[in-house]
C-alpha cells in the first residue's frame, strides 16, 4: 500500500514534489506496470529515449535513467503519485528486463554487504585496544558528569534568575562540552533546558524538576556497575552511550498487528528525526521507531500513518522500554478496517503514565490513543473525554478551528503524546480516515 | 505553579533563608530526611527529583469543563477518501478552476462534505459568493455549527433561509450570524416583524450588516420592506447596499422607486415606425436623488446619457414591453443617436433583476451589435446567470469564433456535447492546432468545460497527436484529473 501523504514526505523540495504531482499522468507514461515488490514505468522526457523509472515498495528504493540529481527524481516520484492515487493504472506485469536487471545487482549488492559485515565481525578483533576505547570514553564520561554536576550545583547556590540559566547560549556552551566528553545524551538534554525560559510561561517551575531528573541520572550513572541491567541500560542510553543495533534486533521479537497510530518529523541543525509510534491490537503496546535523515535528503517510512502491519518488533533495552526496531521493514502494511480503540480515558491515561514513571523516572512523553473532542477552560484549550475529564492542550493556530470541526462537538479518536503539561496532538480520525495533523497544520 | 522550592531555587541556596518547606505533607518526612544533608545544594537537587516525580505522577485530570454544545449528526454519506484527496488538492491551488464541478457533484451525490475541510470550503464562500449556495449545502449542519461556535464566517447564515426558527432574543443578543439567520427566517415568514426589527436597528449597525440586511430582503420581496429600503438603505453609503436595496426595491411593484421608475422610463421612450427611440432627460431633476439615481456622470461620459442609462437600468428587461407599448421591442431598430445607451441600461438591468425570461432575445439583440462591445456585454450579463445555465445562452448566440473562445474562458460553463456542440468544438477543437492562442492556464479551463461523457474520446485523440504543445499537455493532464474524481463519485 502507498498513499499520496506518504509519497509527498519523500519529496526533497517543493519543486520536485510540484513537477512529479504534474507528470502524475498516464498519458507521459507509454509503459506502465507492477509486481508485488517493484513498481515500474517509462516517462517521456526531455531526452530521445523515454526514461526508465522503478521503485522498490516498502523501502522505496528508487532509479531512474533520466540525469537528475535529486533524490528520489520527478519521475519516481511520479510513478508513485499514479499508484497511491489509484494502483490499477499500473496493470501487473512480468517485469522488464531492465528491471530485473537492477534487482538482481540490488540482491547482489546485499549479499556482499553483509558478508563483508559478517567477515569483519568474525575477524580478529583487537580485544586490548578495543578495553581501552572503552575505558577511554568512560574516563570522558566522568570527566563531563563532573563538569555537569558542578554546573547543576552552581546554578542552584546562585539562583535560576542567573543568565547561565535563561540564556540558552551558556546551555548551548556546556553542551559542546558534553559532546566533547562523549555523553551526547547529557548534550541533548540541557539543550532542552536551554530552551525552556523561551518557550514556557511557568519555566522556572519545569526547569528546577528538570533539573532535579538530570542529578538522579548523574547520581544513578556513577553506580551503574552495581545496578540491573535495565536500569543500567536505561542510564547508559540516556547519557549517550550507543546501543548495538544488532543486539537489539537478535533480542526477543514481540510480534502484534501493529496500528501506525502517529508520526512527527522534528529539524535539529539539518537533521530530521522522523518519530513513529505504533499501537499493538494485541498487546496494547506502544513502539516507537525512529528514523534519521540529514537534509535535503528525507527521512523514508515504509509504513503510512492509519495503515497497520503485522510485524514483529524487537525492543531497546532500559526501563519500560518503547523504542523499538522492525525485524522487517519491508513487511507488507494494509489500510487499518477499523480504528484501534483501546478504551482508555484521560484518568486511565494518566493512570498509565504514572504506573511508567515509577519504573522510569525520566520518561518524558507518553502517547496516547483516546477518543475526546476540544473545549475551554478558564479560556485555554482543553481536551475533553467522553466521562467529562480534560487535560490541556497545546493547540497551534487554526488547530481549534480544525479540531472542532473534525469532532463536531463529539469525541473522536485522536492521537498524540502527553508531556505532564500539555496533551500534543498528531492524529484523528474523520469519518473512515485517519490522517495525520500536521499535513494539515502547514 | 510556584512551590516553595522554586521560590529557593530562583532566589538561589546561598541567599535563601534555610531548606524550604514541602510542597504536600505526603512530601515530609522525605524533606525532613533531605534538610538534614550536609551539602544543600544537593539535598535541593533530590528534593526537586522527588517533587518532580510526586508532581507527574499525580496528575489529576481538570473535572469542571464544560463540553460545547454538539452538532447535529450528519446522515449523509461520506466521500469516497481518494474524491476527497483531489478536493484537497484544489483547496491548494491545483486545478482550483475545477473545484464547482466538484462541489456540484458532491451534492449531486447527497455526500456529506469531509468534516477536516470544512473551514477550507467556508473560506472559499467567503472569497467565492457565487460558490455560497451549493457550499453552503456541502457543509450542511456541520458548517453551520462550527460558523457559529467559532463566530466566523457570517456569510453561511445569510445563506440560509429553509432553516428552523431560530431563538428569539437572537436579534437584540446574538452574533451577525444568528441575527441573518433569524433576519432571514422572519423575511419569509413575518415581513413586517422583520421590517420593524431593521428600522429599528439600522443607525446602530454596522455598514457591513446593513448590507446583508438588505441582501436577505432582495430574496424576500414583501411590500412591508419598502419603508426601510426607500428611506434607510437607498441613502446608505455603501453602494453594495444601494444596488441590493434597489435590487429589492424593483421587485415589489407596491414600492415607490417601482412605480416612479417606470413612469420616468415611460417619458422617455417611444416608438415610431419600427425603431425605439430615446429622448434623454435635459436636466436632472433633484427628486431622482431619493431613488438612487446619480447627478454626476464618470468623465468619459455625457451627463444627459448618464443619466437615461440609469433610469433605464433601473427597470427591470420583462417590464420593457409595457413601457414601451411593443411586444417586440428587443427586435426593434434602435435610436442610432442613443442605440449605445440602450444597450448599455439593457446590460446592467439584466444583470441586475436576472430574468430568464426575457434573457434570450437581449442577448441576441446585443449581438447583432457591430461594434466592439458585444463580448464584454455578454459576458457581463452571462456571469450572473447560474454556471450551469450559461451554455443554454451562449450556444445559439452568432459571435466570432476568437470570441465564443473568449467567453467559453471567462464563463467556464459545463457543456453537453449534444446541446452544444458548436461550443464543444471550439473547447476541444485547438489541440491539433500547434498556433491555437490558448495558454496554459487556458486549457486548464476548457478541460474543466468539456462535457465528462467524452473525457475519454477526447483523450484517446489527444493520445494520437503526435505532438502536444505545452498548453496541449496541460489541458490532457486537467481531463485526466477531472475523469479520476469524477470516476470516484460514481462508483
Amino acid at each position: 500500500m502507498i498513499t499520496t501523504d506518504q509519497v509527498t514526505a519523500l519529496a526533497p523540495d517543493a519543486k520536485s514534489f510540484k513537477a512529479g504531482k504534474a507528470l502524475a499522468t498516464v498519458m507521459q507514461w507509454p509503459l506502465l506496470g507492477r509486481d508485488a515488490q517493484t513498481l515500474w514505468g517509462e516517462v517521456l522526457g526531455s531526452g530521445k529515449n523515454p526514461y526508465q523509472t522503478q521503485v522498490i515498495l516498502g523501502g522505496f528504493a528508487t532509479k531512474c535513467s533520466c540525469p537528475s540529481r535529486k533524490f528520489p527524481c520527478k519521475h519516481a516520484l511520479a510513478l508513485m503519485f499514479l499508484a497511491a492515487d489509484d494502483l490499477s493504472r499500473l496493470p501487473e506485469a512480468e517485469p522488464p528486463d531492465w528491471v530485473k536487471a537492477w534487482r538482481a545487482s540490488r540482491t547482489e549488492r546485499a549479499e556482499k554487504a553483509s558478508a563483508k559485515k559478517k567477515a569483519s565481525k568474525k575477524g580478529p578483533k583487537d580485544g586490548v585496544a578495543a578495553a581501552k576505547r572503552v575505558a577511554r570514553r568512560e574516563a570522558r564520561v566522568e570527566e563531563g558528569l563532573d563538569i555537569l554536576e558542578t554546573y547543576l550545583l552552581d546554578l542552584i547556590r546562585d539562583g535560576l534568575t542567573q543568565e547561565r540559566a535563561t540564556d540558552p547560549a551558556s546551555w548551548e556552551a556546556l553542551g559542546k562540552r558534553l559532546v566533547d566528553c562523549q555523553a551526547p545524551g547529557l548534550a541533548g538534554y540541557v539543550r532542552r533546558l536551554g530552551e525552556l525560559p523561551h518557550q514556557e510561561t511557568d519555566w522556572e517551575h519545569r526547569m528546577v524538576h528538570e533539573l532535579g531528573a538530570l542529578h538522579l541520572l548523574i547520581e544513578t550513572y556513577r553506580k551503574r556497575t552495581k545496578l540491573s541491567p535495565d536500569l543500567r541500560a536505561e542510564v547508559e542510553q540516556q547519557v549517550g552511550w550507543p546501543v548495538d543495533q544488532d543486539a537489539v534486533r537478535a533480542s526477543a521479537p514481540v510480534t502484534d498487528t501493529w496500528f501506525v497510530a502517529q508520526r512527527t518529523l522534528r529539524e535539529v541543525e539539518r537533521l530530521l528525526t522522523s518519530s513513529t509510534w505504533l499501537y499493538g491490537r494485541e498487546t496494547g503496546r506502544w513502539a516507537l521507531l525512529l528514523n534519521f535523515a540529514a537534509l535535503p535528503a528525507r527521512p523514508m517510512d515504509p509504513w503510512p500513518i492509519g495503515s497497520e502491519v503485522r510485524t514483529s518488533l524487537t525492543f531497546f533495552p532500559g526501563l519500560a522500554p518503547d523504542r523499538a526496531l522492525a525485524v522487517d521493514a519491508q513487511s507488507a502494511t494494509t489500510l487499518a478496517a477499523s480504528i484501534p480503540d483501546p478504551g482508555e480515558s484521560i484518568e486511565g491515561m494518566l493512570e498509565r503514565a504514572s504506573r511508567t514513571l515509577a519504573i522510569n523516572p525520566w520518561r518524558t512523553r507518553h502517547p496516547f490513543l483516546l477518543a475526546g473532542h476540544p473545549a475551554e477552560h478558564a479560556g485555554k484549550p482543553v481536551i475533553l473525554d467522553g466521562s467529562g475529564h480534560a487535560l490541556p492542550w497545546k493547540a497551534r493556530g487554526e488547530d481549534t478551528t480544525f479540531l472542532r470541526s473534525v469532532c463536531g462537538g463529539r469525541p473522536v479518536m485522536l492521537a498524540g503524546e502527553w508531556d505532564g503539561y500539555h496533551l500534543h496532538l498528531h492524529a484523528a480520525a474523520d469519518g473512515l480516515s485517519w490522517f495525520s495533523l500536521r499535513t494539515h497544520a502547514a | 505553579m510556584k512551590t516553595p522550592l522554586t521560590s529557593t531555587a530562583l532566589l538561589g541556596s546561598r541567599r535563601a533563608h534555610g531548606f524550604p518547606p514541602a510542597s504536600h505533607e505526603a512530601l515530609q518526612p522525605l524533606w525532613e530526611a533531605l534538610e538534614k544533608e550536609e551539602k544543600t545544594e544537593r539535598a535541593l537537587l533530590r528534593a526537586a527529583m522527588v517533587e518532580h516525580a510526586a508532581w507527574h505522577g499525580g496528575q489529576r485530570p481538570l473535572e469542571d469543563v464544560v463540553a460545547p454544545d454538539a452538532c447535529p449528526l450528519d446522515t449523509r454519506p461520506h466521500i469516497p477518501p481518494a474524491a476527497v484527496g483531489a478536493l484537497q488538492q484544489m483547496l491548494t491551488g491545483h486545478f482550483a478552476h475545477l473545484l464547482g464541478e466538484w462541489i456540484t457533484m458532491a451534492n449531486r451525490g447527497g455526500f456529506a462534505a469531509p468534516p477536516r475541510l470544512i473551514p477550507d470550503l467556508l473560506d472559499l464562500g467567503r472569497r467565492h459568493s457565487e460558490q455560497r449556495p451549493a457550499l453552503a449545502q456541502l457543509v450542511g449542519d456541520r458548517g453551520q455549527w462550527l460558523a457559529q461556535e467559532m463566530k466566523r464566517w457570517p456569510w453561511l447564515a445569510a445563506e440560509l433561509s429553509g432553516a428552523p426558527e431560530p431563538s428569539s432574543d437572537a436579534w437584540l443578543t446574538g452574533t451577525l450570524s444568528e441575527r441573518l439567520k433569524w433576519l432571514n427566517f422572519q423575511c419569509a415568514h413575518a415581513p413586517e416583524v422583520a421590517a420593524r426589527a431593521v428600522t429599528e436597528s439600522w443607525q446602530g449597525d454596522a455598514p457591513e450588516a446593513r448590507e446583508h440586511f438588505t441582501t436577505i430582503a432582495t430574496r424576500h420581496p414583501h411590500p412591508a420592506q419598502v419603508d426601510w429600503l426607500e428611506n434607510l438603505a437607498l441613502k446608505e453609503r455603501r453602494q453594495a447596499t444601494r444596488e441590493a436595496a434597489l435590487r429589492a426595491l424593483m421587485a415589489i411593484p407596491e414600492s415607490h422607486v417601482y412605480g416612479r421608475s417606470l413612469e420616468r422610463a415611460r417619458s422617455l421612450l417611444s416608438v415610431h415606425r419600427k425603431t425605439l427611440r430615446l429622448s434623454p432627460p435635459e436636466r436632472f431633476d433633484s427628486s431622482w436623488a431619493h431613488d438612487g439615481l446619480q447627478a454626476k456622470a464618470p468623465s468619459a461620459k455625457g451627463a444627459r446619457a448618464h443619466w437615461a442609462q440609469q433610469i433605464l437600468a433601473m427597470i427591470p428587461l420583462s417590464q420593457w414591453s409595457e413601457v414601451t407599448g411593443s411586444h417586440d421591442v428587443f427586435h426593434l431598430t434602435l435610436d442610432p443617436d442613443w442605440a449605445d445607451t440602450i444597450r448599455r441600461a439593457w446590460v446592467q438591468s439584466a444583470t441586475r433583476h436576472h430574468d430568464a425570461q426575457t434573457l434570450p432575445s437581449v442577448l441576441h439583440a446585443l449581438a447583432k451589435d457591430p461594434g466592439g462591445h458585444r463580448q464584454t456585454w455578454i459576458m457581463e450579463i452571462l456571469q450572473t446567470v447560474p454556471h450551469d445555465d450559461r451554455a443554454d445562452f451562449l450556444e445559439p448566440l452568432t459571435l466570432t469564433h476568437s470570441e465564443q473562445c473568449a467567453l467559453l474562458l471567462r464563463l467556464l460553463p459545463p457543456l453537453d456535447q449534444q446541446r452544444h456542440p458548436r461550443l464543444h468544438h471550439i473547447a476541444t477543437h485547438w489541440i491539433a492546432q500547434p498556433k491555437a492562442p490558448i495558454n496554459r492556464s487556458d486549457a486548464v479551463a476548457l478541460a474543466g468545460c468539456c462535457d465528462p461523457a467524452a473525457i475519454w474520446a477526447i483523450l484517446d485523440v489527444i493520445a494520437k497527436e503526435p505532438a502536444l504543445t505545452l498548453a496541449g499537455e496541460q489541458f490532457a493532464r486537467a481531463l485526466e484529473f477531472r475523469q479520476s474524481y469524477l470516476s470516484h463519485f460514481l462508483t
